[in-house]
């Protein structure tokens, strides 16, 4: 039963070592990609699609989401939804007056 | 009932899996609060954005790229550690919780170092808010901001910095009390094996505030065009 709760914790590790460097990578490539200089919205774009890149693997991984049912991954949708409506609120006011 | 002989398992549960539900739960509750309450902010930052582009360019000129990177990567090692630690915990390894609890602290000591030589900078450059924003100062400190700048939505911009990376401070000093918390919970056996429960919802708020840096980093330092 030991090995088999060593194995198991070993292999947990392992993948948080993999997440902990694929953000180290994500962060170097939003800081790299920020010298670009890409014409228009294109760097507040690609930023933040790392952003959320980076947000989805700790969420996801680190926040155990995964595997944390199906509430709790609803409810924080929900959030993100709720500030989704907000901001398209906010900004058709502003755009549009 | 059989299962109230279990010390780790709260009277209200009828089992230890539903109970780690609930807290799992009720932490995510307290979460998408957070979440609105950052929002909020956010919605402030790109109103302002839309509304002074120039003045936000020349805002985000002003920011310490490597030192925002630094700290980035110091947020990013804590949470990693402190995922390492709810594993030890979980596994009832309680010398190595407590490694990771303590790693996780100084990391959250050496953030707040960080910030305060970039606030500090701030400060001495009369970039601070109120009376401490000095125009005066600026050209001393080899700041130049373009004319067609209006200082006052500068000022607004610093608002924003110190208001959003300010709170984001305050919850990261909030996370230190709560290692030293837990480091004292494992201490009397309170916070490892079945009892692991105080590690994982801590752990989730770390993440969280975690989370927010990596929203924040990229807007204020990164993303100087409009």
């Amino acid at each position: 039963m030991g090995t088999h709760a060593e194995a198991h914790s070993h292999h947990g590790i392992g993948l948080y070592v993999k997440i902990y460097v694929a953000l180290l990578v994500l962060l170097l490539l939003t800081v790299l990609a920020a010298k670009l200089h890409l014409p228009g919205y294109g760097p507040i774009l690609l930023a933040m699609a790392i952003a959320t890149v980076k947000a989805t693997l700790i969420v996801m991984y680190f926040m155990h989401m995964k595997g944390a049912g199906r509430l709790v991954a609803l409810m924080f949708l929900m959030s993100v939804y709720v500030l989704g409506v907000g901001a398209v609120l906010l900004f058709g006011d502003y755009f549009y007056r | 009932m059989s299962h109230s002989s279990n010390p780790a398992l709260a009277h209200q549960f009828d089992s230890i899996e539903q109970q780690r539900e609930s807290s799992v739960l009720g932490m995510w509750v307290f979460l998408v609060t957070e979440v609105m309450f950052f929002g909020g902010l956010f919605a402030a930052y790109m109103v302002y954005r839309y509304l002074y582009p120039d003045a936000y360019h020349a805002g985000a000129a002003l920011m310490d790229v490597p030192l925002g990177t630094l700290n980035t990567c110091v947020l990013l090692t804590s949470s990693f550690t402190m995922v390492l630690g709810v594993h030890y915990a979980k596994l009832g390894d309680v010398k190595k919780v407590q490694q990771m609890l303590w790693i996780t602290f100084l990391a959250g000591i050496g953030f707040l170092i960080i910030k305060s030589f970039e606030y500090h900078h701030k400060y001495e450059a009369g970039l601070m808010l109120g009376k401490l924003f000095d125009p005066s100062k600026w050209a001393h400190h080899g700041i130049n901001v373009p004319a067609n700048v209006a200082p006052e939505n500068l000022h607004l911009f610093m608002c924003l910095y110190f208001f959003m990376t300010g709170l984001h401070a305050i919850h990261v000093i909030i996370g230190m009390g709560l290692m030293v918390w837990l480091v004292w919970l494992t201490r009397r056996n309170r916070a490892t094996g079945e009892f692991y429960m105080p590690v994982e919802v801590v752990g989730l708020y770390w993440h969280f505030v975690d989370l927010v840096w990596v929203f924040l980093f990229p807007l204020f330092y990164l993303v100087g065009t409009i």
